[in-house]
């Protein structure tokens, strides 16, 4: 059976539907008893006429007997042939008849009306009775006439008259034995009658019933099934299984909820996949990342010197400053991968993101151009953000150039601020060209990219993505061809805590005269570090690992500062500096890394992203001589 | 599904109606049964021997017939009961003459029914069965008052036939009386006839006054005329009769009781209906007119006649079974058979039936004189009871006949037209 969308809106809720069907068929069960009640009306009107006639017959018999009486009395009188004392007898005698009639005699006349045939009968007798007075007068006139004779015979021929009444009385008892076959046969009639009136409700409830049963558990069974369908298809994996259910019962809503749980499911697996892919590339990226950085900072690092050394008019101080330029730009390359990967060093701040977005606005729209119109709608009462600025800047930087590559021939770039439900949404939408489905779902991995080779790296959205998670939060795409596209990182609210000072450290001189003891696995980037230390002034300690340096200065005599990797083959950053501390307390350390986990190693102190540069490691090792000499660890 | 299930509900309740209708189905119409009221056991069981087995069996119409007793005006009381109830039941009546057109206005009009085979009945007779144009009623069978005599005992005393004359009577009861009783029959009388007070003596005294010219209670405008002199006259005859030829209990005799009375030996003569009266064993009985006053014969003429309630459920077949009943056949076979008068003018002088009823020559037509009932209309009932109350008074000695007779024509003067309405008060 097919359901078109008018019989599913006709479609009445589970319970109405057993309802209505017990009810129909409670219904019918009791139609056919008033059916069989009704059906034994006939039985009790005959029943009813049986009484009657019999009551007539009963009156009708009293009567006769009445007249029987009477006659008798008077004949026995008419031996006397005494006229007078003939005369008083015949006088009670009517008196007395006349009482013993009275009753019959109402009955006779209270049923005759309606009776028919029978009633007519009874008239006929109450006619007979009302002759009886002048019966009384005439046997009387012919006492007193001494016509005792005809006297004998006229109360001889009212016994013949008693003979008719006898007569009535037979016809009206055959009427009232008719009466009593055709009640045996109305009630046999109306037992037939109720028998069948019975079966025939009972028949047809059953009739009904299974099929109104048929009816509604099919219409229940159906959409269960469907559903139960659905359920197995989903449970195997196949998320795109939707059941077909319409209409407004119970059994269609739970089939909606299970639609859009079927449709949360697969939207859920997409991102799981997709998380885990990102997680996949992210391990890679972060792993090549840091062995480059180390190559990096020692490239770097030494053309740098190269560079400070070379006369300006050397011509060798070209090649020198094109090598460092290079090198530089593979340094970023590194950097960006390591934010996708998450593993770039951030200083988290509680940040107000529209403090962001407006610092970053005039940056931006030289970046976009004349064509494109900046837009910007920063939302009120947004909550604070616990975020690395720069970071957030240089995903609203890459999200901003992205818009205004898809929009060649101009448009409108939108910033937008809002609140959200526990936290903050930054949206940036374009009216450009947008992309499809596949692009959009591919957009974060890093290297993908619908750009001519050479235009873009394909690390933009992915730096976007890695900044974005890493500060906690995530990052979606909305986009269809034509359509433009609209990119909306949701931020968690910061936990509130006192916004840490971002007042940038004294800018000190770089030059100094302290020990330094340089802690490195990596003899290139620990060369690099001594040599640019030296060059500062700095009086230089190094060490392969931390387990020598423990074992040659065991006690850290004469060292001012500990400048140490955090990751290393063997004993590591922190662990070294804690086992240092112990035997002299108030050691300064700088930590130096190209993960961000080195926070999470247990080091507290300053930190030293690789790859540096010589300058930036001149200035962090003042910071950190400058800094508070921590208080003793805790022995573990 | 929704529609699907509506029409298997739909079909099942169709179902249910049908198998409904079958199993309460009606039982096929009943055969039509007219009931008709007025004939006692006997006449019941003759009527239904000789003609109404025959119509069931041709009609397949079946006849109830509700046993009746009682006089005359008795059965007149019951149908105007019952048809100023309109009880379809019964559909058909046996009424006397007298009766037909105080009810005309309760009966069916048989005209469309009838047709040249249905006419024919003796003129004054069918006069009382219309209404108008309508026809009521139509005529059974007829009665005459008749004298029955004992052949034998005119015989006996030396009389060559019947009397002639009232006088006559008189002479030949009061001398067969006189030696019957010296021949030991102490209780022998000469003459009885209905004395008692009720319609039978209406029918008497009517003749006795008819006889003697002293008119017929009402005349044709309704108005007394019995104080006549031929009305004292017959009256003061009659009372002569009481203890001299007819025993004072004759004052309460009715048919039953004066042909018992001849059946028992006990009289010579006998007023009655042309029905035979048998006589004692041994004797032989006569039936001849009745005697002539100075006026001449006067012969009531009675009959009972059919008529059908307009509250019939069946009038068609009512009709139909009058028509038959009435009609030549059956009157002639009755009149043959049982010894009804027909009311046909054609059967009067049939071979056949003046062979089976020799008296019936007597009822030539214009012969029988009728009871004022067309005048009376509606009060023929009041009418008769006063004129025999009356009557009975002065027979019985109550009364001087002439004073009787005073009474009774101020008695029988039709109710004054009612006062004209009061004029509207200004």
């Amino acid at each position: 059976v097919t359901e078109g969308p008018a019989a599913a809106r006709r479609r009445l809720a589970i319970g109405t539907r057993l309802r209505l069907a017990f009810g129909s068929i409670l219904l019918l069960a009791l139609l056919g008893g008033l059916a069989a009640l009704w059906s034994l009306d006939h039985v009790r009107a005959q029943a009813r006429r049986v009484y009657e006639l019999e009551e007539g017959l009963a009156a009708t018999l009293r009567l006769h007997n009445a007249v029987l009486v009477f006659t008798i009395e008077l004949r026995r009188a008419a031996e006397t042939q005494d006229a007078a004392l003939f005369e008083e007898r015949a006088r009670r005698r009517l008196a007395a008849f006349q009482a013993q009639t009275r009753e019959p005699k109402a009955v006779a006349r209270r049923l005759a009306p309606g009776g028919g045939t029978h009633g007519v009968i009874l008239e006929n007798v109450l006619d007979l009775i009302d002759t009886v007075p002048e019966l009384a007068d005439d046997v009387t006139g012919l006492a007193r006439a001494g016509d005792w004779v005809t006297l004998r015979e006229r109360l001889g021929a009212q016994a013949d008259a008693e003979g008719l009444v006898s007569g009535l009385v037979r016809e009206v008892d055959r009427e009232v034995a008719e009466a009593r076959l055709r009640l045996l046969d109305e009630v046999a009639a109306g037992q037939r009658r109720a028998v069948a009136a019975l079966a025939l409700a009972g028949g047809l409830a059953f009739l009904v019933a299974s099929v109104l049963g048929i009816l509604v558990t099919r219409s229940i069974t159906r959409p269960l099934d469907r559903l139960g369908t659905a359920a197995r298809a989903v449970a195997s994996g196949d998320f795109a299984h939707a059941v077909d259910v319409e209409g407004p019962d119970e059994l269609a809503e739970l089939g909606r909820g299970f639609n859009r749980m079927a449709a949360e499911l697969r939207t859920r697996e997409e991102r799981l996949v997709q998380s885990q892919k990102m997680e996949a590339v992210g391990r890679l990226a972060g792993g090549v990342a840091h062995d480059f950085n180390n190559l990096l900072t020692v490239i770097n690092g030494y053309a740098h010197l190269l560079v400070g050394r070379l006369p300006a008019a050397d011509p060798n101080r070209r090649v020198a400053e094109k090598m460092l330029q290079a090198g530089e730009r593979a340094a970023d390359l590194t950097r960006r991968l390591l934010s996708f990967s998450r593993k770039q060093m951030v200083q988290p701040a509680v940040l107000d993101l529209n403090d962001v977005v407006r610092d970053a606005e005039s940056m931006l729209r030289r970046l976009i151009g004349e064509e494109v119109r900046l837009r910007c709608e920063l939302g009120d009462g947004l909550a604070r953000v616990e975020a690395d600025r720069s970071q957030i800047q240089l995903a609203i930087l890459n999200l901003a150039l992205n818009a205004r590559d898809a929009m060649p021939a101009g448009g409108e770039l939108l910033i937008r601020t809002a609140p959200d439900r526990d936290g903050v949404v930054l949206e940036v939408t374009d009216d450009g060209v947008g992309m499809d489905e596949e692009t959009r779902r591919r957009a974060f991995e890093p290297f993908f990219t619908t750009k001519e080779p050479g235009k873009g790296t394909g690390l933009g959205l992915s730096s976007v993505y890695g900044i974005v998670r890493q500060a906690g939060g995530e990052v979606t795409l909305e986009s269809a061809p034509g359509r433009g596209t609209r990119a909306r990182i949701r931020l968690p609210r910061a936990e509130e805590r006192a916004a840490p000072s971002e007042a940038e450290p004294e800018r000190a001189s770089p030059r100094g005269g302290e020990t330094i003891l340089v802690v490195e696995d990596e003899p290139e980037v620990r060369e690099l570090a001594a040599h640019a230390l030296r060059g500062f002034g700095y009086r230089v300690l190094e060490a392969r690992s931390g387990e020598e340096a423990l074992a040659r200065w065991p006690r850290a005599d004469g060292v001012d500062l500990l400048l140490t990797d955090v990751v290393m083959g063997g004993m590591r950053g922190p662990e070294l500096a804690a086992r240092m501390r112990a035997a002299r307390p108030g050691l300064r350390v700088l930590y130096v890394s190209g993960y961000a986990e080195a926070e999470s190693e247990g080091a507290a102190g300053v930190f030293l992203a690789k790859p540096f540069r010589p300058e930036a490691l001149a200035a962090r090792v003042r910071e950190a001589l400058a800094a508070p000499v921590p208080a003793p660890e805790p022995p573990d | 599904v929704g529609r699907a299930r509506w029409v298997v509900v739909a079909n099942s309740l169709a179902a249910l109606a049908l198998a409904w209708a079958a199993c309460a189905k009606a039982p096929p119409p009943a055969a039509v049964t007219l009931t008709l009221n007025g004939l006692n056991f006997n006449r019941g069981a003759q009527l239904r021997e000789d003609v109404l087995d025959g119509f069931t069996h041709e009609t397949g119409i079946r006849v109830a017939l509700i046993p009746t007793w009682g006089t005359s005006s008795q059965q007149h009381d019951q149908a105007r009961r019952l048809l100023e109830r309109r009880s379809a039941t019964p559909d058909i009546f046996l009424l006397d003459i007298v009766w037909i057109g105080g009810l005309a206005s309760h009966l069916l009009d048989l005209a469309p029914f009838l047709d040249e085979e249905d006419g024919g009945h003796l003129p004054e007779l069918f006069a009382g069965d219309r209404d108008g144009a309508r026809v009521v009623a139509l005529p059974f069978y007829a009665s005459v008052g008749m004298l029955h005599y004992r052949q034998d005992l005119l015989e006996r005393y030396g009389y060559a036939g019947p009397p002639a004359t009232w006088d006559e009577l008189e002479a030949m009861a009061a001398r067969i009386q006189e030696g019957e009783r010296a021949r030991g029959r102490a209780e022998f009388w000469g003459y009885v006839f209905q004395g008692a007070a009720y319609e039978g003596l209406t029918c008497n005294a009517l003749e006795w006054q008819a006889s003697h010219g002293g008119g017929l209670v009402l005349d044709a405008s309704g108005q007394p005329s019995v104080v006549a002199p031929g009305a004292r006259r017959s009256l003061e005859r009659a009372r002569r009769w009481i203890g001299s030829i007819s025993p004072p209990g004759v004052l309460y005799y009715r048919e039953d009781d004066s042909a018992a009375a001849f059946q028992a030996g006990r009289a010579a003569f006998l007023r009655h209906w042309n029905v035979p009266v048998a006589g004692p064993a041994a004797s032989r009985v006569e039936v001849g007119p009745l005697p002539a006053g100075p006026s001449g014969r006067a012969q009531v003429l009675g009959g009972f006649h059919l008529a059908v309630s307009r509250y019939s459920a069946h009038p068609r077949e009512a009709a139909r079974l009058v028509r038959l009943l009435a009609g030549r056949d059956v009157q002639k076979q009755r009149a043959i058979l049982r010894g009804f008068l027909p009311t046909r003018t054609a059967l009067l002088a049939d071979p056949d039936v003046l062979a089976a009823m020799p008296q019936a020559s007597a009822l030539a037509p214009g012969r029988g004189i009728l009871r004022p009932s067309a005048a009376a209309g509606t009060r023929y009932a009041e009418v008769s009871r006063e004129y025999h109350a009356a009557i009975h008074a002065a027979l019985s000695g109550t009364l001087a006949p002439e004073r009787a007779l005073a009474g009774l024509e101020a008695r029988l003067a039709p109710p004054a037209a009612p006062p004209p309405p009061p004029s509207p008060r200004p």
